[in-house]
Protein backbone atom coordinates (compact mmCIF):
# COMPACT_ATOMS: atom_id res chain seq x y z
CA UNK A 1 0.00 0.00 0.00
CA UNK A 2 1.30 3.79 -1.11
CA UNK A 3 2.67 5.85 1.92
CA UNK A 4 -0.34 7.93 3.28
CA UNK A 5 1.65 11.21 1.76
CA UNK A 6 3.34 10.05 -1.14
CA UNK A 7 1.34 11.48 -3.47
CA UNK A 8 1.47 14.61 -1.48
CA UNK A 9 5.23 14.74 -1.51
CA UNK A 10 5.31 13.95 -5.00
CA UNK A 11 2.86 16.48 -6.30
CA UNK A 12 5.29 19.06 -3.78
CA UNK A 13 2.50 19.37 -1.62
CA UNK A 14 3.77 20.65 1.71
CA UNK A 15 1.76 18.36 4.72
CA UNK A 16 3.08 17.24 8.49
CA UNK A 17 2.04 13.69 8.71
CA UNK A 18 1.25 14.05 11.83
CA UNK A 19 -0.14 16.82 11.92
CA UNK A 20 -3.95 15.61 11.76
CA UNK A 21 -5.85 18.44 12.42
CA UNK A 22 -4.39 20.34 9.49
CA UNK A 23 -4.73 17.41 6.95
CA UNK A 24 -8.26 17.56 8.52
CA UNK A 25 -8.56 21.10 7.80
CA UNK A 26 -7.24 21.04 4.08
CA UNK A 27 -9.07 18.37 3.52
CA UNK A 28 -11.85 20.30 3.35
CA UNK A 29 -11.22 22.11 0.22
CA UNK A 30 -7.97 19.30 -0.74
CA UNK A 31 -8.60 16.05 -2.43
CA UNK A 32 -5.28 15.27 -1.60
CA UNK A 33 -5.46 15.89 1.95
CA UNK A 34 -8.53 14.40 1.89
CA UNK A 35 -6.76 10.82 0.10
CA UNK A 36 -4.20 11.08 3.26
CA UNK A 37 -6.71 11.12 5.12
CA UNK A 38 -8.44 7.94 3.85
CA UNK A 39 -5.50 6.02 3.73
CA UNK A 40 -4.64 6.78 7.35
CA UNK A 41 -8.01 5.71 8.31
CA UNK A 42 -9.29 2.75 6.19
CA UNK A 43 -7.91 0.44 8.14
CA UNK A 44 -9.22 1.06 11.48
CA UNK A 45 -12.84 1.39 9.92
CA UNK A 46 -12.33 -1.48 8.21
CA UNK A 47 -11.47 -3.13 11.33
CA UNK A 48 -13.77 -1.54 13.22
CA UNK A 49 -16.48 -3.23 10.83
CA UNK A 50 -15.25 -6.45 10.72
CA UNK A 51 -15.30 -6.84 14.57
CA UNK A 52 -18.89 -6.04 14.25
CA UNK A 53 -19.77 -8.42 11.64
CA UNK A 54 -17.27 -11.02 11.17
CA UNK A 55 -18.02 -10.38 7.59
CA UNK A 56 -15.46 -9.15 5.07
CA UNK A 57 -18.02 -8.24 2.55
CA UNK A 58 -20.04 -6.48 4.82
CA UNK A 59 -16.56 -4.75 6.13
CA UNK A 60 -15.81 -3.60 2.73
CA UNK A 61 -19.47 -2.31 2.05
CA UNK A 62 -19.50 -0.33 5.15
CA UNK A 63 -15.72 1.32 4.77
CA UNK A 64 -16.94 2.60 1.14
CA UNK A 65 -20.10 3.66 2.44
CA UNK A 66 -17.97 5.65 5.17
CA UNK A 67 -15.41 7.26 2.72
CA UNK A 68 -18.04 8.09 0.45
CA UNK A 69 -20.10 10.02 2.82
CA UNK A 70 -17.17 11.43 4.75
CA UNK A 71 -16.44 12.62 1.29
CA UNK A 72 -19.53 14.64 0.41
CA UNK A 73 -19.29 15.85 3.88
CA UNK A 74 -16.01 17.13 4.08
CA UNK A 75 -16.56 20.31 2.73
CA UNK A 76 -18.48 20.93 5.80
CA UNK A 77 -16.18 19.32 8.25
CA UNK A 78 -15.86 21.14 11.18
CA UNK A 79 -12.92 20.37 13.73
CA UNK A 80 -14.43 19.39 17.11
CA UNK A 81 -13.58 17.55 20.26
CA UNK A 82 -11.37 14.75 19.29
CA UNK A 83 -11.60 15.78 15.54
CA UNK A 84 -11.70 13.84 12.54
CA UNK A 85 -11.58 10.12 13.85
CA UNK A 86 -14.75 10.02 16.21
CA UNK A 87 -16.24 11.56 12.93
CA UNK A 88 -15.34 8.89 11.12
CA UNK A 89 -16.48 6.42 13.40
CA UNK A 90 -19.43 8.11 13.71
CA UNK A 91 -20.51 8.10 9.80
CA UNK A 92 -19.05 4.39 10.05
CA UNK A 93 -21.48 2.92 13.28
CA UNK A 94 -24.42 5.12 11.73
CA UNK A 95 -23.56 2.92 8.52
CA UNK A 96 -22.68 -0.17 9.98
CA UNK A 97 -26.11 -0.16 12.31
CA UNK A 98 -28.58 0.23 9.52
CA UNK A 99 -26.69 -2.65 7.28
CA UNK A 100 -26.13 -5.04 9.96
CA UNK A 101 -30.10 -4.22 11.45
CA UNK A 102 -31.18 -5.41 7.28
CA UNK A 103 -28.74 -8.64 7.90
CA UNK A 104 -30.34 -9.66 10.63
CA UNK A 105 -34.10 -9.01 9.00
CA UNK A 106 -32.33 -11.32 6.07
CA UNK A 107 -31.18 -14.21 8.49
CA UNK A 108 -34.16 -14.92 10.27
CA UNK A 109 -35.14 -17.86 9.75
CA UNK A 110 -38.28 -17.24 9.07
CA UNK A 111 -37.01 -15.32 6.12
CA UNK A 112 -34.53 -17.64 4.70
CA UNK A 113 -37.59 -20.18 2.75
CA UNK A 114 -39.29 -16.83 1.54
CA UNK A 115 -35.99 -15.35 0.08
CA UNK A 116 -34.63 -18.39 -1.39
CA UNK A 117 -38.38 -18.56 -3.03
CA UNK A 118 -37.70 -15.54 -4.78
CA UNK A 119 -33.70 -15.71 -5.52
CA UNK A 120 -34.13 -19.42 -6.19
CA UNK A 121 -30.98 -19.99 -4.60
CA UNK A 122 -29.84 -19.83 -0.62
CA UNK A 123 -29.45 -16.43 0.53
CA UNK A 124 -25.99 -15.73 1.58
CA UNK A 125 -25.81 -12.35 2.87
CA UNK A 126 -22.31 -12.83 4.46
CA UNK A 127 -19.52 -14.94 3.79
CA UNK A 128 -18.35 -17.79 6.01
CA UNK A 129 -17.77 -16.63 9.55
CA UNK A 130 -15.03 -18.38 11.29
CA UNK A 131 -15.75 -17.46 14.64
CA UNK A 132 -17.51 -19.42 17.13
CA UNK A 133 -21.09 -20.02 17.29
CA UNK A 134 -20.81 -18.06 20.62
CA UNK A 135 -19.69 -15.20 18.86
CA UNK A 136 -22.15 -15.19 15.82
CA UNK A 137 -24.96 -15.16 18.80
CA UNK A 138 -23.84 -12.06 20.43
CA UNK A 139 -23.22 -10.23 17.00
CA UNK A 140 -27.07 -11.20 15.72
CA UNK A 141 -28.62 -10.46 19.23
CA UNK A 142 -26.96 -6.85 18.64
CA UNK A 143 -28.72 -7.04 15.79
CA UNK A 144 -31.82 -6.71 17.27
CA UNK A 145 -30.68 -4.08 19.51
CA UNK A 146 -31.85 -0.12 18.69
CA UNK A 147 -29.45 1.80 16.53
CA UNK A 148 -28.22 3.94 19.49
CA UNK A 149 -27.38 0.70 21.81
CA UNK A 150 -25.92 -1.12 18.61
CA UNK A 151 -23.08 1.93 17.98
CA UNK A 152 -23.24 2.62 21.72
CA UNK A 153 -21.43 -1.09 22.09
CA UNK A 154 -19.69 -1.02 18.87
CA UNK A 155 -17.84 2.23 19.59
CA UNK A 156 -17.11 1.23 23.00
CA UNK A 157 -15.59 -1.62 22.92
CA UNK A 158 -14.76 -2.68 18.67
CA UNK A 159 -13.40 1.04 17.45
CA UNK A 160 -10.18 1.06 19.83
CA UNK A 161 -11.67 4.94 20.41
CA UNK A 162 -10.92 6.67 23.78
CA UNK A 163 -13.84 6.62 26.08
CA UNK A 164 -13.82 11.18 25.34
CA UNK A 165 -13.65 9.81 21.50
CA UNK A 166 -16.73 7.30 21.58
CA UNK A 167 -18.15 9.87 23.24
CA UNK A 168 -17.34 12.51 21.30
CA UNK A 169 -18.57 9.62 18.14
CA UNK A 170 -22.00 9.65 19.82
CA UNK A 171 -22.18 12.70 20.07
CA UNK A 172 -22.82 12.81 23.75
CA UNK A 173 -20.97 13.19 27.18
CA UNK A 174 -18.97 10.80 28.39
CA UNK A 175 -21.32 9.66 31.56
CA UNK A 176 -24.34 10.05 29.01
CA UNK A 177 -22.13 7.25 26.75
CA UNK A 178 -21.67 5.32 29.89
CA UNK A 179 -25.20 5.07 30.60
CA UNK A 180 -26.24 4.20 27.36
CA UNK A 181 -23.21 1.22 26.98
CA UNK A 182 -25.03 0.09 30.59
CA UNK A 183 -28.54 -0.47 29.25
CA UNK A 184 -26.88 -1.78 25.89
CA UNK A 185 -25.21 -4.26 27.65
CA UNK A 186 -28.61 -4.98 29.71
CA UNK A 187 -30.90 -5.15 26.54
CA UNK A 188 -28.12 -7.31 24.85
CA UNK A 189 -28.44 -9.69 27.45
CA UNK A 190 -32.26 -9.63 27.01
CA UNK A 191 -32.12 -10.53 23.34
CA UNK A 192 -29.39 -13.19 23.75
CA UNK A 193 -31.89 -14.91 25.99
CA UNK A 194 -34.64 -14.02 23.91
CA UNK A 195 -32.48 -15.97 21.15
CA UNK A 196 -31.30 -18.84 23.38
CA UNK A 197 -35.42 -19.55 24.25
CA UNK A 198 -35.63 -20.11 20.12
CA UNK A 199 -38.58 -19.06 18.40
CA UNK B 1 -35.05 -17.51 30.75
CA UNK B 2 -31.24 -17.63 31.15
CA UNK B 3 -29.57 -14.77 31.22
CA UNK B 4 -25.11 -14.43 30.73
CA UNK B 5 -24.04 -12.11 33.26
CA UNK B 6 -23.34 -8.91 32.76
CA UNK B 7 -19.24 -9.02 33.03
CA UNK B 8 -19.45 -12.46 30.66
CA UNK B 9 -21.33 -10.49 27.84
CA UNK B 10 -19.12 -7.33 28.57
CA UNK B 11 -15.86 -9.67 28.61
CA UNK B 12 -17.17 -10.82 25.66
CA UNK B 13 -17.43 -8.05 23.47
CA UNK B 14 -14.17 -7.06 25.16
CA UNK B 15 -12.28 -10.05 23.22
CA UNK B 16 -14.20 -9.22 20.16
CA UNK B 17 -12.12 -5.94 20.31
CA UNK B 18 -9.18 -7.10 21.00
CA UNK B 19 -9.28 -9.88 18.61
CA UNK B 20 -7.04 -9.27 15.31
CA UNK B 21 -8.94 -8.88 12.55
CA UNK B 22 -7.57 -9.07 9.12
CA UNK B 23 -6.87 -5.38 7.11
CA UNK B 24 -8.63 -4.70 4.05
CA UNK B 25 -7.58 -6.02 0.93
CA UNK B 26 -4.68 -3.43 -0.65
CA UNK B 27 -6.47 -3.46 -4.29
CA UNK B 28 -9.82 -3.09 -2.79
CA UNK B 29 -8.27 0.59 -0.77
CA UNK B 30 -7.02 1.31 -3.94
CA UNK B 31 -10.46 0.93 -5.91
CA UNK B 32 -11.59 2.96 -3.53
CA UNK B 33 -9.65 5.53 -3.46
CA UNK B 34 -10.69 5.69 -7.49
CA UNK B 35 -13.99 5.02 -6.61
CA UNK B 36 -13.56 8.29 -4.53
CA UNK B 37 -11.93 10.16 -6.77
CA UNK B 38 -14.24 9.82 -9.30
CA UNK B 39 -17.21 11.01 -7.50
CA UNK B 40 -17.53 14.80 -7.98
CA UNK B 41 -16.29 16.77 -5.54
CA UNK B 42 -19.84 18.32 -3.94
CA UNK B 43 -17.85 21.60 -2.23
CA UNK B 44 -20.76 23.58 -0.23
CA UNK B 45 -20.22 27.05 -1.58
CA UNK B 46 -20.25 29.26 0.98
CA UNK B 47 -22.44 31.97 0.58
CA UNK B 48 -21.04 34.90 -0.90
CA UNK B 49 -21.20 37.98 1.39
CA UNK B 50 -23.81 40.48 -0.34
CA UNK B 51 -22.22 43.14 -2.41
CA UNK B 52 -22.90 46.17 -0.61
CA UNK B 53 -22.66 49.85 -2.04
CA UNK B 54 -22.44 52.96 0.37
CA UNK B 55 -22.78 50.96 3.39
CA UNK B 56 -25.74 49.06 2.54
CA UNK B 57 -26.64 45.57 0.47
CA UNK B 58 -26.93 46.27 -3.02
CA UNK B 59 -30.29 44.56 -3.79
CA UNK B 60 -31.38 44.14 -7.72
CA UNK B 61 -33.82 46.66 -6.95
CA UNK B 62 -31.29 49.38 -5.44
CA UNK B 63 -28.52 48.36 -8.12
CA UNK B 64 -31.10 49.54 -11.09
CA UNK B 65 -32.20 52.72 -8.97
CA UNK B 66 -28.22 53.67 -8.59
CA UNK B 67 -27.78 53.01 -12.19
CA UNK B 68 -30.53 55.24 -13.37
CA UNK B 69 -28.92 57.59 -10.97
CA UNK B 70 -26.03 57.40 -12.74
CA UNK B 71 -27.39 57.44 -16.36
CA UNK B 72 -29.33 60.51 -15.50
CA UNK B 73 -25.91 62.44 -14.35
CA UNK B 74 -24.17 61.87 -17.48
CA UNK B 75 -26.84 62.83 -19.48
CA UNK B 76 -26.80 65.88 -17.59
CA UNK B 77 -22.95 66.26 -17.57
CA UNK B 78 -23.16 65.48 -21.48
CA UNK B 79 -25.35 68.31 -22.35
CA UNK B 80 -23.42 70.74 -20.31
CA UNK B 81 -19.53 69.28 -22.48
CA UNK B 82 -21.35 69.84 -25.46
CA UNK B 83 -22.96 73.33 -24.82
CA UNK B 84 -20.49 75.70 -27.34
CA UNK B 85 -18.62 76.49 -24.60
CA UNK B 86 -14.84 76.01 -26.25
CA UNK B 87 -15.01 72.37 -25.03
CA UNK B 88 -13.92 70.01 -27.52
CA UNK B 89 -14.12 66.64 -26.52
CA UNK B 90 -14.39 64.84 -23.38
CA UNK B 91 -12.12 61.75 -22.38
CA UNK B 92 -9.95 59.91 -20.03
CA UNK B 93 -7.64 60.99 -17.60
CA UNK B 94 -4.72 60.82 -19.35
CA UNK B 95 -6.04 62.70 -22.80
CA UNK B 96 -4.71 65.90 -23.77
CA UNK B 97 -4.79 69.11 -21.43
CA UNK B 98 -6.88 70.93 -23.83
CA UNK B 99 -9.88 68.36 -23.23
CA UNK B 100 -11.78 69.33 -20.53
CA UNK B 101 -12.68 65.56 -19.15
CA UNK B 102 -13.50 64.60 -15.41
CA UNK B 103 -9.99 63.85 -14.62
CA UNK B 104 -10.63 62.97 -10.74
CA UNK B 105 -12.95 60.90 -11.22
CA UNK B 106 -12.33 57.10 -10.06
CA UNK B 107 -14.74 54.36 -9.72
CA UNK B 108 -14.93 54.28 -6.26
CA UNK B 109 -17.36 50.83 -6.05
CA UNK B 110 -17.85 47.68 -7.18
CA UNK B 111 -20.50 45.77 -8.07
CA UNK B 112 -19.05 42.10 -7.80
CA UNK B 113 -20.17 41.14 -11.21
CA UNK B 114 -20.36 37.84 -13.19
CA UNK B 115 -16.60 36.87 -13.62
CA UNK B 116 -14.91 37.85 -16.68
CA UNK B 117 -18.10 39.62 -17.81
CA UNK B 118 -17.48 43.02 -16.83
CA UNK B 119 -14.07 44.78 -15.86
CA UNK B 120 -14.54 45.52 -11.97
CA UNK B 121 -11.03 47.77 -12.02
CA UNK B 122 -11.60 50.96 -9.79
CA UNK B 123 -9.24 52.59 -12.38
CA UNK B 124 -10.63 52.15 -15.63
CA UNK B 125 -8.32 51.60 -18.58
CA UNK B 126 -8.58 54.20 -21.75
CA UNK B 127 -10.38 52.58 -24.16
CA UNK B 128 -12.20 50.27 -22.35
CA UNK B 129 -14.03 52.09 -19.50
CA UNK B 130 -14.21 55.50 -21.01
CA UNK B 131 -14.62 56.78 -24.00
CA UNK B 132 -13.21 54.66 -27.08
CA UNK B 133 -9.82 56.44 -28.21
CA UNK B 134 -10.55 56.46 -31.35
CA UNK B 135 -13.46 59.45 -31.05
CA UNK B 136 -11.89 61.15 -27.64
CA UNK B 137 -10.35 64.06 -29.31
CA UNK B 138 -11.79 66.16 -31.65
CA UNK B 139 -8.98 69.50 -31.94
CA UNK B 140 -9.97 72.96 -32.09
CA UNK B 141 -8.28 73.94 -35.34
CA UNK B 142 -6.37 76.90 -34.44
CA UNK B 143 -7.43 80.57 -35.78
CA UNK B 144 -5.28 83.13 -36.76
CA UNK B 145 -5.53 86.78 -34.87
CA UNK B 146 -7.70 89.00 -37.56
CA UNK B 147 -9.10 86.29 -39.31
CA UNK B 148 -11.99 84.64 -40.30
CA UNK B 149 -12.54 81.28 -38.53
CA UNK B 150 -14.11 79.33 -41.07
CA UNK B 151 -17.76 77.94 -39.44
CA UNK B 152 -17.73 76.03 -36.80
CA UNK B 153 -18.69 72.32 -37.45
CA UNK B 154 -20.83 70.81 -35.37
CA UNK B 155 -20.19 68.49 -32.75
CA UNK B 156 -21.08 64.97 -33.48
CA UNK B 157 -23.89 63.96 -31.15
CA UNK B 158 -22.81 61.95 -28.04
CA UNK B 159 -23.76 58.31 -28.39
CA UNK B 160 -23.67 55.58 -25.52
CA UNK B 161 -20.09 55.36 -26.46
CA UNK B 162 -19.28 58.65 -25.10
CA UNK B 163 -19.93 57.49 -21.85
CA UNK B 164 -17.42 59.37 -19.07
CA UNK B 165 -16.11 57.15 -16.71
CA UNK B 166 -18.34 56.30 -14.25
CA UNK B 167 -18.65 58.93 -11.37
CA UNK B 168 -17.94 58.70 -8.18
CA UNK B 169 -21.00 58.16 -5.41
CA UNK B 170 -18.75 58.40 -2.37
CA UNK B 171 -15.57 59.59 -1.80
CA UNK B 172 -13.65 56.35 -0.57
CA UNK B 173 -11.14 55.11 -2.74
CA UNK B 174 -9.84 51.80 -2.72
CA UNK B 175 -6.53 50.23 -4.36
CA UNK B 176 -6.79 48.33 -7.54
CA UNK B 177 -7.39 44.64 -7.45
CA UNK B 178 -4.04 42.76 -6.31
CA UNK B 179 -2.73 40.40 -9.63
CA UNK B 180 -2.64 36.83 -8.54
CA UNK B 181 -0.23 34.48 -10.15
CA UNK B 182 -2.67 31.52 -11.83
CA UNK B 183 -2.07 28.30 -13.75
CA UNK B 184 -4.03 25.07 -14.62
CA UNK B 185 -2.56 21.89 -15.83
CA UNK B 186 -4.06 18.66 -16.45
CA UNK B 187 -2.64 15.96 -14.37
CA UNK B 188 -3.29 12.31 -13.17
CA UNK B 189 -3.95 12.23 -9.66
CA UNK B 190 -4.05 8.82 -8.44
CA UNK B 191 -4.88 7.29 -11.36
CA UNK B 192 -7.33 9.76 -11.76
CA UNK B 193 -7.19 12.70 -15.33
CA UNK B 194 -8.12 16.08 -13.98
CA UNK B 195 -6.96 19.67 -13.80
CA UNK B 196 -5.14 21.26 -10.92
CA UNK B 197 -5.04 25.01 -10.38
CA UNK B 198 -2.94 26.88 -8.56
CA UNK B 199 -2.29 30.44 -7.67
CA UNK B 200 -0.69 33.10 -5.80
CA UNK B 201 -1.71 33.51 -1.98
CA UNK B 202 -3.53 36.92 -1.87
CA UNK B 203 -1.20 39.63 0.17
CA UNK B 204 -4.06 41.71 0.91
CA UNK B 205 -5.16 42.50 4.99
CA UNK B 206 -8.50 42.88 4.01
CA UNK B 207 -8.82 39.24 2.69
CA UNK B 208 -11.65 37.10 3.12
CA UNK B 209 -12.13 34.44 0.69
CA UNK B 210 -11.29 32.73 -2.69
CA UNK B 211 -13.42 32.35 -5.40
CA UNK B 212 -12.89 29.79 -8.10
CA UNK B 213 -14.59 29.96 -11.23
CA UNK B 214 -14.83 27.19 -14.34
CA UNK B 215 -16.36 27.93 -17.70
CA UNK B 216 -16.45 25.15 -20.89
CA UNK B 217 -18.76 24.83 -23.60
CA UNK B 218 -19.73 28.14 -24.16
CA UNK B 219 -21.66 28.27 -20.35
CA UNK B 220 -21.23 31.16 -18.60
CA UNK B 221 -18.47 30.54 -15.50
CA UNK B 222 -19.88 29.32 -12.16
CA UNK B 223 -18.19 29.28 -8.58
CA UNK B 224 -16.67 25.16 -8.31
CA UNK B 225 -14.47 26.31 -5.18
CA UNK B 226 -14.75 28.92 -2.26
CA UNK B 227 -12.19 28.87 0.88
CA UNK B 228 -11.84 31.17 3.51
CA UNK B 229 -8.49 29.61 4.01
CA UNK B 230 -5.55 32.30 2.66
CA UNK B 231 -3.64 29.32 2.92
CA UNK B 232 -5.26 27.20 0.51
CA UNK B 233 -4.18 28.17 -3.02
CA UNK B 234 -4.57 24.71 -5.20
CA UNK B 235 -7.69 23.03 -6.33
CA UNK B 236 -7.88 19.86 -7.87
CA UNK B 237 -10.77 19.49 -10.54
CA UNK B 238 -11.79 16.00 -11.43
CA UNK B 239 -14.95 16.98 -12.94
CA UNK B 240 -13.60 16.83 -16.30
CA UNK B 241 -13.64 15.07 -19.38
CA UNK B 242 -10.79 13.80 -21.38
CA UNK B 243 -10.55 16.53 -23.89
CA UNK B 244 -12.69 18.57 -23.01
CA UNK B 245 -11.52 22.59 -22.88
CA UNK B 246 -12.30 24.59 -19.42
CA UNK B 247 -11.37 28.13 -18.10
CA UNK B 248 -10.65 28.59 -15.16
CA UNK B 249 -10.12 32.13 -12.94
CA UNK B 250 -9.95 33.12 -9.84
CA UNK B 251 -10.58 35.92 -7.49
CA UNK B 252 -9.79 36.98 -4.07
CA UNK B 253 -13.00 38.67 -2.00
CA UNK B 254 -12.71 40.98 0.96
CA UNK B 255 -15.40 40.41 3.59
CA UNK B 256 -17.77 42.33 1.86
CA UNK B 257 -17.76 40.74 -1.33
CA UNK B 258 -15.46 43.09 -3.24
CA UNK B 259 -12.92 41.54 -5.79
CA UNK B 260 -9.54 42.43 -3.97
CA UNK B 261 -7.60 39.92 -6.40
CA UNK B 262 -7.50 38.56 -9.48
CA UNK B 263 -5.69 35.84 -11.40
CA UNK B 264 -5.89 35.84 -15.51
CA UNK B 265 -8.21 33.86 -16.69
CA UNK B 266 -6.66 29.97 -18.10
CA UNK B 267 -8.09 27.69 -20.40
CA UNK B 268 -6.71 24.18 -20.66
CA UNK B 269 -7.46 20.88 -22.43
CA UNK B 270 -7.72 17.85 -19.86
CA UNK B 271 -5.75 15.35 -20.38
Amino acid sequence: MPAPDSLLVATGGRTDDDDVHALALRARTDPRAFEAIYRRYVGRIHGFVMRRSGSRQLADEVTAATFERAWRAMPRFEWQGGGIEPWLFRIASTELASICRREARVRRPRAQPALQALTGSPVTTVDERPDDAGVDALRDALSTLPQRYQQALALRFFSGLSNEDAAQAMDCSRSVMAVTVHRAINALRRAMAVAEEGP
Amino acid sequence: MSRASRRGVEEQLSAIGRAPVPGPDPAFVDRLAARLGSIPIAYELDEAPAPRLAGRALTPARAATVMAAIAASVIVVLSLLTRPQGVTSIGPADAPSTTLAPTTTTTSFTIPPDPWAVPTTSTPAPGVFGMPTTTSTTQEPSVAPGTTAPPREKPPAPTTTTVPPRPSTTSTTRPPPERLGFSCRPIVLQGRSGIACEWSQSSRPTFASYQLHKATGGNPPRVVFTTRDRSVTRFFDGDVAPGGTYSYGVRALDANGRVIGEGPKVTTTCC
